[in-house]
């Protein structure tokens, strides 16, 4: 499983494992309301196709990553 | 005193009809005893006499889980009975829904108390045990001997009527229920004394453990993504417009699942965000930014997800119970896994 929110904190303190940093507010995580309709889903797209990659990432405790590190591979 | 009369639960395998073969085994019953309800009979003692056995297969029961419960309160009702013991299950989470469910149906219906025995991993302790009482035990019919003496003293005085012990005390899961006491020493005075021995070292116990949330073990990574079953679920509370289910926007006691078969985007309107912890102008607008569906489409199109699953699943995260949250993801892990769901994604507000 994977999380995917704004308030990070939370998501370590209650032991989720594979935590996604959003770069939406934490209200609206996967929102940008500031874009385009159309750029706000490409937007939208290229976050989760981040975030899905942390379900392929062993890991031992809760981790966080954000879209950036993820870019990598 | 008149014995009390236990009629007990056991699967397929603690029946003696067989093992994973014979998962599928509809209920039935035998009178007296069966298996390791003859070891539970000696430590009932004069006290209990195990009337009657009812087995069923742990598959049986998972799959047809109404029927299930139908067909085994009608046999268990023929020996009008006084306490309903399920189990031990041990570590095994069929099993373990199987003596839950069915406890938990036979004390509503009967008004009479069931009581069952599982090990701390059972995936059933969480989902049962502020409902029925969950006896530990340790992970495997290793642990047979161990489980049943403290099942059978708890299966006597919830069947007399005698009034139950703290949890630690009587050996089951806390349940999560305050009782007051009156104890010989003031608060001030025992409060110093707690703090005296921290200070000199010496052991001591709180009287109120503080909930922790523990660590979830992680699962293993997916290992190919592309073949994966994917799940969208979310705490954001965004429901079919109109909250046709009753969703809280707090304090949340249910989740459920709604149809995405067929859809490549939420539209707006169609759904509401039901959350009271956050403005929910922006995801009422675009319900994608809280449940992202047409991005999720999209990667199932592209190949980077193997399937998205045709429902997401929903409640409110917000001003939460910690114990009705564990019950509330271990029914939705349950759900997941019966419907071959390998991966989340989880949505957070």
């Amino acid at each position: 499983m994977v999380t995917i929110t704004a308030l990070i904190s939370i998501a370590e303190r209650v032991g989720a494992n594979r935590i996604f940093k959003t770069e939406g507010r934490f209200h609206h995580p996967l929102g940008e309301p500031s874009l385009t309709p159309e750029a706000e889903r490409a937007w939208r797209l290229d976050l989760l196709r981040a975030a899905v990659k942390m379900l392929m990432l062993p890991v031992e405790a809760p981790t966080v990553r954000t879209r950036t590190e993820l870019a990598g591979g | 005193m008149t014995p009390l009369k236990v009629v007990h639960y056991i699967n397929q395998f603690f029946g003696g009809i067989g093992g994973e073969d014979k998962a599928d085994a509809s209920p039935t019953y035998r009178s007296g005893p069966v298996g390791p309800g003859t070891a539970l009979a000696r430590h009932l003692g004069a006290g209990a006499t195990v009337v009657g056995t009812l087995i069923c297969g742990d598959n049986y029961f998972v799959e047809h889980t109404d029927e299930a419960v139908t067909e085994l309160l009608q046999l268990a009702k023929t020996y009008d009975a006084d306490v309903l013991v399920a189990g031990p299950a041990f570590s095994s989470g069929r099993y373990g829904t199987a003596c839950g469910t069915l406890a938990r149906a036979w004390q509503a219906e009967t008004g009479k108390p069931a009581v069952t025995a599982m090990n701390e991993n059972n995936p059933g302790v969480e989902l049962f045990r502020s409902e029925i009482h969950v006896v530990r035990s340790g992970p495997t019919a290793a642990s047979m001997s161990e489980a049943l003496p403290r099942l059978a003293a708890l299966a006597l005085k919830l069947g007399r009527g005698v009034e139950v012990g703290p949890a630690d005390a009587e050996g089951y899961f806390p349940r999560g229920v305050r009782q007051p006491l009156r104890l010989e020493q003031g608060a001030g005075e025992r409060a110093v004394e707690l703090l005296l021995a921290k200070l000199a070292g010496r052991p001591y116990r709180t009287e109120l453990p503080i909930e922790d949330f523990g660590a979830v073990p992680p699962a293993p990574p997916v290992p190919e993504l592309g073949r994966a079953v994917v799940a969208l679920v979310t705490e954001s509370g965004l429901v079919p417009h109109g909250n046709p289910d009753r969703l809280e926007t707090w304090n949340a006691s249910r989740w459920f699942k709604y149809p995405i078969a067929g859809l490549d985007d939420l539209e707006p309107g169609r759904y509401q965000a039901w959350h009271g912890g956050c403005d929910t102008t922006w995801t009422n607008e675009d319900p994608d930014r809280a449940v992202p569906l047409d991005a999720a489409r999209l990667l199932e199109k592209a190949g980077v997800i193997g399937r998205l699953y045709d429902h997401y699943y929903v409640t409110t995260g917000n001003m939460a119970n910690i114990k009705t949250m564990a019950r509330i993801g271990a029914e939705i892990a349950q759900d997941l896994r019966a419907n071959g769901i390998q991966a989340v994604v989880l949505t957070a507000t």
